[in-house]
């Protein structure tokens, strides 16, 4: 059974999702990530304000056996954070392109979006890591 | 025969949707559904767990007591028939080898059960203290065995035995048969959650795994991975071999001293532990509660008054408690009740000394 891949978003290979909005974006973690960590039981958020490079992380996700850091997917800054996390983590197992959205961001560079997977590519991602 | 590294199990595994992970060697389910699913099944139901790749050695011939006697801290002399008992095996120092259930199996002839990743190691260090005459064999390819763990497991085993076993308390074992099925029958776990573990010739594992699953299935009785088997044992305070008991450890700085029995006579590290007992103790393992939401990770600096206190040795979010908790190898004068502070990514995360288990061991009940 493949996880799903929405085809509206753009993807990282540390199994981030984005969703563009104009000159913003919404981050989240992929139905992969979420499968592969198990039962999300921890999240930490950054503030909002926070300036970000791409690729450096700006939170972090914990399962039960596991500590993942979260990555920006482009150069940003954190313009909302999903609250709701913080009380109900497990949002992350249950609906991970919806609800347990991570944070909402202004994209520093748009240009950087060039370099993000788009769905056919992420699953071609998935598929070679499944070999 | 086993594929290598594989337990007789695999193909079963993969089958009920398990997330196969490669654990010291053995490819074994780390999880088939959720991990706290999983966990809370155990603690509420029953669990069925294939932990075919511990090891078993048998220590047989006229010198196998005192020989075990002298290599563990825990008295084997008044062990009989049908009887088991935790144990660690020490080298001279003290430190420790493995920790392993003593089986006695009959007059001369043991049976450890031990920690795959140490089975060679276990054997050498055996093998390589034993006297003339002393027989070493590594039988671990004699037996599968399936923990079936939880408040319900033994009315379900109950229900399958052939001829009823009548009271079996904690840490004793019978030969039986489930359904025709031969097993070695222990009351053991690492769960705190009661139930037995099964040992059983590989070429009837598959069998047996399937009468459980579907005899299982009026008590909700959930196939288990790992990742379960290890957050049910910290609840529980258990030592995991390679975290909190250490090759460079001794069972005192361990927190086992119960396991130590000075009055038996002499064995390996003796006068380390005594000495260790007699308040030269630097450091011991000790159980800590979370008081926000940090989680504690093997590793992580633990701080008493602002002042380092040890490190972390296991840690996990407890799914019954649903705070973090952990052991970690501490200083050994702060006692239950103690503040202290988790270093967790750079910040202080308050937490208390507890004594374990953190969560309260659970017997057989009704259904």
């Amino acid at each position: 059974m493949s996880p799903e891949i929405p085809g509206e978003l753009l993807y990282t290979k540390e199994h981030e999702w984005l969703r563009e909005e104009g000159d913003f974006a919404v981050v989240g973690i992929t139905a992969y990530a979420q499968d592969s960590l198990g039962d999300i039981v921890h999240v930490e958020l950054p503030s909002k304000g926070t300036k970000f490079a791409k690729d450096t992380s700006f939170g972090v996700v914990e399962s039960v056996k596991s500590v993942s850091d979260l990555y920006a997917p482009v150069s940003c800054s954190v313009i909302d954070v999903n609250d709701a996390l913080l009380e109900s983590p497990e949002l992350l197992n249950e609906d991970p392109y919806g609800e347990a959205w991570l944070i909402r961001v202004k994209i520093t560079d748009p240009e950087e979006l060039g370099e993000l997977l788009d769905a056919t590519a992420y699953e071609t991602l998935l598929e070679e890591m499944a070999e | 025969m086993n594929q290598p590294g594989r337990t007789t199990l695999y193909d079963r595994h993969v089958a009920a949707g398990g997330k196969m992970v490669d654990f010291h060697g053995t490819c074994l389910p780390l999880r088939y559904t959720r991990e706290v699913e999983e966990h809370l099944a155990v603690h509420e139901r029953i669990g069925l767990f294939d932990v075919s790749h511990m090891g078993e050695i048998e220590v047989r011939g006229s010198k196998a007591l005192p020989f075990l006697q002298c290599l563990t801290p825990n008295d084997l002399a008044d062990l009989r028939d049908g009887q088991c008992r935790y144990n660690v095996l020490c080298r001279e120092d003290g430190t420790a080898v493995d920790d392993i259930i003593v089986y006695y199996l009959a007059p001369e002839r043991y049976m450890l059960c031990v920690n795959a990743a140490n089975r060679a190691k276990d054997f050498d260090f055996l093998a390589g203290n034993a006297p003339t005459g002393l027989t070493i064999e590594d039988r671990s390819a004699e037996f599968d065995q399936l923990a079936v763990q939880g408040p319900l497991a033994e009315t379900l085993l109950d229900e399958l035995v052939d001829v009823p076993r009548g009271p079996m308390p904690p840490f004793t074992f019978r030969q039986l048969t489930l359904r025709g099925l031969p097993v070695l029958y222990s009351v053991t776990g690492y769960t705190g959650c009661g139930g037995a573990e099964l040992y059983v010739d590989p070429e009837r594992s598959p069998a047996l795994w399937d009468l459980l699953l579907e005899a299982g299935k009026k008590y909700g009785l959930q196939p288990c991975g790992l990742g379960a088997r290890d957050t049910l044992r910290l609840e529980q305070g258990y030592m995991l071999f390679g975290n909190d008991l250490r090759d460079d450890t001794t069972p005192i700085e361990a927190g086992l001293a119960w396991v130590v029995k000075f009055q038996k006579g002499a064995f390996n590290g003796r006068e380390v532990m005594l000495a260790q007992v007699n308040g030269g103790l630097k450091r011991r393992i000790a159980g800590l509660r979370m008081l926000d939401k940090g989680i504690p990770r093997p590793g992580f600096s633990v701080f008493s008054q602002d002042r380092p206190a040890g490190t972390i040795t296991s840690g996990t979010i407890s799914p019954v408690l649903r705070t973090g908790i952990a052991l970690g190898l501490l200083d050994p004068t702060l006692a239950p009740g103690a503040p202290i502070e988790v270093d967790i990514r750079g910040q202080r995360h308050p937490g208390e000394i507890v004594k374990v288990p953190f969560v309260p061991t659970r017997r057989r009940k009704k259904p």
